[in-house]
């Protein structure tokens, strides 16, 4: 009966699995044979398969320009984030007098769709003039609240003795943060790394208002500059998005185990 | 000892061995872009075809645009330099006959090549 109800179990999770995955798969055979979408019967198997059409994508958009623009973006969107997230979470773990309104108002923050402040973010990086540049990218992604939040609670399951203890010893906040907190925290560390960076990457609506010229486009821009310019080149497009899409998921499996560590953790206060 | 903990760290492995790939294959492609295509124009019984036109041309988005054209030797072989593409195409002619349009993807742009087999002509 037991065994049953396993092997059922497995089937229904390697069908779910196999519907998660086939859009993925789909794509990445593509971007190997070129294959028409229309084309019918579908084929599951790739015939002929090639790397030629990843060749033809990084030669015919700037591809090593628009890496690199992600990556010195994503880079110090994670940097910062960590920086600004830790002391956030940090501050929180504290008593002080309107913590539960502070509290109150990030929660409310995170309601409001980033859409909808928009125009208000555009307007501000206009101000400080970082409009099209990679700072002003970067700008709106510099802090989120969820990783405060992940921070706070990873922050509060140190011991308190612990905490004390190095204040004893003479340690000042920053170093009680960076030398105790931060090294026992690491799942969170690494989900803040990997979630900051996945969302910088993958960001396209920021970028599309303040970017202007081409030299400061990132991989998404990029995608759809190739979209507009080359529809019928259905390998060389499918190649571009795998290439979009690698960094963040190598990222993501490297680190799936702290990142899942770390959503957990907190979870179990005491 | 720390250096070993530090190498054997997934993150530097994975992202070491992409380096090392990135910098071999940068050495390749170093070695290999003098842009050279190097082919042979025969005629259908596999005899050199000496004096035939080879035009070497690239597949843009609604054409194909001629990039160069030289002519082959007595040994019916012909050779282009600094071609300057990531996929080329070439054709052979000589009076009414020619080679059907042979379209080559290249692994990166100006790669020296061998054209193999080489382009037969027909009626």
């Amino acid at each position: 009966m037991m065994l049953r109800k396993q092997i059922a179990i497995h089937a229904l999770l390697i069908l779910i699995s196999v519907v998660m995955l086939t859009p993925i798969y789909w794509v990445v055979k593509t971007s190997v044979t070129g294959e028409n979408l229309f084309s019918y019967p579908p084929t599951i198997i790739p015939r002929d398969p090639n790397l030629f059409y990843y060749v033809e994508a990084w030669y015919t958009v700037s591809f090593v320009r628009l890496f690199s623009n992600s990556l010195v973006i994503a880079t110090l969107v994670v940097v910062v984030n960590l920086l600004l997230n830790a002391m956030a979470g940090y501050a929180l773990t504290k008593q002080f007098r309107g913590k539960a309104l502070v509290l109150s108002f990030l929660l409310m923050s995170m309601m409001i769709p980033f859409h909808a402040t928009i125009i208000p973010a555009y307007l501000l990086t206009a101000k400080l003039g970082l409009l099209d540049s990679k700072l002003g990218i970067a700008l709106p992604a510099l802090s989120h609240i969820v990783c405060i939040l992940l921070f706070k609670s990873n922050f509060e399951a140190v011991p308190s003795s612990l905490v004390q203890a190095a204040r004893l010893d003479g340690l000042s906040e920053w170093q009680i943060l960076t030398r105790i907190m931060m090294p026992l925290s690491k799942p969170a560390v690494a989900t803040n790394i990997i979630l900051s960076f996945i969302w910088s990457w993958n960001e396209f609506l920021w970028p599309l208002i303040v970017v202007r010229s081409p030299d400061q486009q990132t991989m998404p821009l990029g995608l759809v500059s190739f979209l507009a310019s080359f529809e019928d080149t259905t390998g060389s497009l499918y190649a571009f998005c795998v290439l979009v899409v690698l960094p963040s998921m190598l990222v993501f499996l490297l680190a799936q185990k702290d990142f899942i560590r770390g959503l957990t953790s907190g979870a179990t206060k005491g | 000892m720390a250096w070993r903990t530090y190498l054997h760290n997934r993150f530097v492995l994975t992202f070491g061995i992409i380096a090392i790939a990135v910098l071999i294959w940068n050495i390749y492609v170093a070695l290999n872009d003098d842009g050279r295509i190097t082919g042979q124009v025969v005629d259908p019984a596999g005899q050199p075809v000496p004096q035939a036109t080879v035009v070497l041309a690239r597949n843009t988005v609604t054409s194909v645009e001629t990039v160069g054209k030289t002519t082959t030797n007595e040994q019916g072989r012909f050779t282009f330099d600094d071609h300057g593409q990531f996929s080329i195409v070439l054709t052979a002619s000589k009076g009414e006959q020619e080679s059907s349009r042979r379209t080559i993807p290249l692994w990166f742009r100006n790669q020296n090549i061998n054209i193999t087999p080489p382009l037969t002509i027909t009626k």
